[in-house]
């Protein structure tokens, strides 16, 4: 039941997420190829003003594809940071609509468990902010790495190195087998607060649609804060009673070795939250589901 | 069991305000019931505790031995007052996902009885009527093989011709060990299908009893009882 959940939670909401996600890195490759064309095209006083790889400006002159150019820009600056906005509110109506709005009519009189029913918008929803996280960094990249090129190069070779030397760095600075295992901590790190992430906002939603008898988007956004700020205080807590045991020295090796403390401590934190909180959503879509 | 359909002391209340109150009754296998009342009388509180939309104050229902859950939504076919249909979507996409997710979903009688009411599968739902939508979903609920139809409402929208299509197709396509709960205000259009009928106002039970009796004892249809009953 679970794969024919995700089947239609895919088609649902990849018929804007796939638009969006590809269109931003879309604008990103277009922006970036127009700044090569500038490089190689435009006489010298047309130049894009770059500081240390980063793109500051391109002087202005009355060329129209100078204003093209930083117009371009931005708009690609804007849609980066749009695309997450436009996820994170499209997987949340998404829930909100397929659970709480009139398709919860038939969401909750198919013959599947609320354990399925959650767990299928837990999968859709930490997929894509995940997939949305590494259109941003495509994004991003392209512009840095390919736009700010200099004159006969294809990528900024500076910003590639910058990035090596700092994994160079790091490894050498703890070792590789720390190294390595630091990279795996984070990675993990990052995909559990995405899902603990997720299902604060879905409590928050499941919190606000069950209890509210009107304004019901407003009581979620209001147990979203709420909810938030208590899960943050709680972890500040734990984490503040948990280092404040740990001896803070500037020999290295301890230091990493309580960095690594500091990862594993969040993972598991995280998940326990992910755990009763997935465990309290689905009792009370259970036990307390009103569709009126 | 003989009883498709049992509760007990059933009551439902909106932040208060009672809908239900202690409702108490059972209804047998292989009857089509008209659940009449007037406007408020907790028709559709009644027929969505059932669907398993909304979880009872007070009491207990039962659906062929079962609470309302995962079983009971595998035989229950129900079909709400409003639009449930995800307007992305085309015809023939929800009619894939009803196959998908209902074992007792017949396909070839979904289609069949699409192409009879003139609807094309290829349409986008965003594009139907409200009539045309509201036929879409009575499709979908009628062409499941399933123990127990919840219609609420289900011809208020559409126009008298598709009534009686959709009233034939409701006598003519039921197994004789299924049953139908027809929800409505419409009583002279579906008396003729009904074989029992409930009057409920206030959230109890005020009458119950078989259609022909009504006829045969009283000498009037359900529909002149009805007025008789509720008269303002």
């Amino acid at each position: 039941m679970l794969k024919k959940l995700l089947k239609y939670e895919y088609k649902s909401v990849s018929r804007i997420l796939v638009p969006a996600i590809l269109g931003t890195i879309a604008l990103a490759l277009l922006t970036a190829v127009l700044f090569k064309i500038s490089y190689t095209f435009l006489p010298p006083e047309n130049e894009v003003i770059i500081e240390e790889g980063v793109v500051v400006g391109v002087s202005m002159t009355n060329n129209i594809l100078s204003v093209i150019l930083l117009t371009l820009l931005i708009f690609s600056i804007i849609a980066i940071i749009a695309s997450v906005f436009v996820i994170g509110f499209i997987l949340l109506q998404r829930y909100y609509k397929n659970f709480f709005g009139d398709e919860g009519y038939l969401t909750f009189t198919l013959p599947v468990k609320t354990s399925a029913h959650l767990t299928a918008k837990l999968i859709s929803g930490v997929f894509w902010m995940l997939l949305g996280g590494i259109g941003v960094v495509i994004s991003v990249f392209v512009l840095v790495v390919f736009g700010t090129a200099e004159k006969g190069q294809i990528i900024n070779k500076e910003v590639l190195d910058t990035f090596s030397m700092l994994f160079k760095e790091l490894f050498e600075m703890v070792g590789v087998g720390d190294g390595v295992a630091y990279i795996i901590e984070l990675v993990l790190l990052i995909l559990i607060q995405c899902i603990a992430q997720m299902l604060l906002f879905y409590l928050a939603i499941t919190l606000g649609s069950i209890i509210a008898k009107k304004h019901k988007v407003l009581t979620s956004v209001g147990m979203y804060l709420g909810i938030n700020a208590a899960a943050g205080t709680i972890i500040n807590i734990i984490a503040a009673i948990v280092f404040g045991k740990v001896y803070i020295t500037n020999n290295l090796s301890v230091f990493a070795n309580s960095a690594h403390l500091f990862f594993i401590l969040f993972i598991v934190l995280y998940s326990v939250i992910s755990v009763v909180v997935f465990i309290l959503i689905n009792d009370l879509l259970r036990r307390k589901l009103n569709l009126e | 069991m003989n009883n498709i359909l049992e509760c007990y002391n059933l009551s439902k209340f909106y932040s208060g305000v009672p809908a239900l109150t202690n409702l108490t009754l059972s209804i047998p296998k292989g009857k089509i019931i008209g659940l009449l009342g007037p406007n408020g009388s907790g028709k559709t509180t009644f027929i969505k505790i059932a669907a398993g939309l909304l979880t009872p104050t007070t009491g207990s229902i039962t659906i062929d031995g079962n609470a309302p859950g995962v079983e009971t939504k595998s035989y229950v076919s129900y079909l709400p007052e409003r639009t449930y249909l995800s307007s992305w979507m085309k015809v023939s996409d929800i009619i894939a996902m009803f196959s998908d997710f209902y074992p007792d979903f017949d396909v070839p009688r979904a289609n069949d009885m699409l192409k009879r009411l003139g609807v094309s599968t290829n349409a986008k739902l965003k594009t139907l009527s409200k009539g045309t939508k509201e036929k879409v979903q009575l499709v979908l609920v009628m062409a499941r093989r399933a123990q127990l139809y919840l219609l609420d409402e289900p011809i208020g929208g559409v126009d008298p011709a598709t009534r009686e299509y959709i009233l034939n197709t409701i006598i003519t396509n039921y197994n004789e060990n299924s049953t139908i709960i027809i929800s409505t205000h419409l009583i002279t259009d579906i008396e003729k299908v009904l074989d029992e009928f409930l009057f409920i106002n206030k959230g109890q039970v005020v009458m119950s009893g078989s259609v022909d009796s009504v006829r045969e004892e009283k000498g009037m249809s359900i529909d002149e009882l009805f007025r008789e009953v509720f008269k303002c």
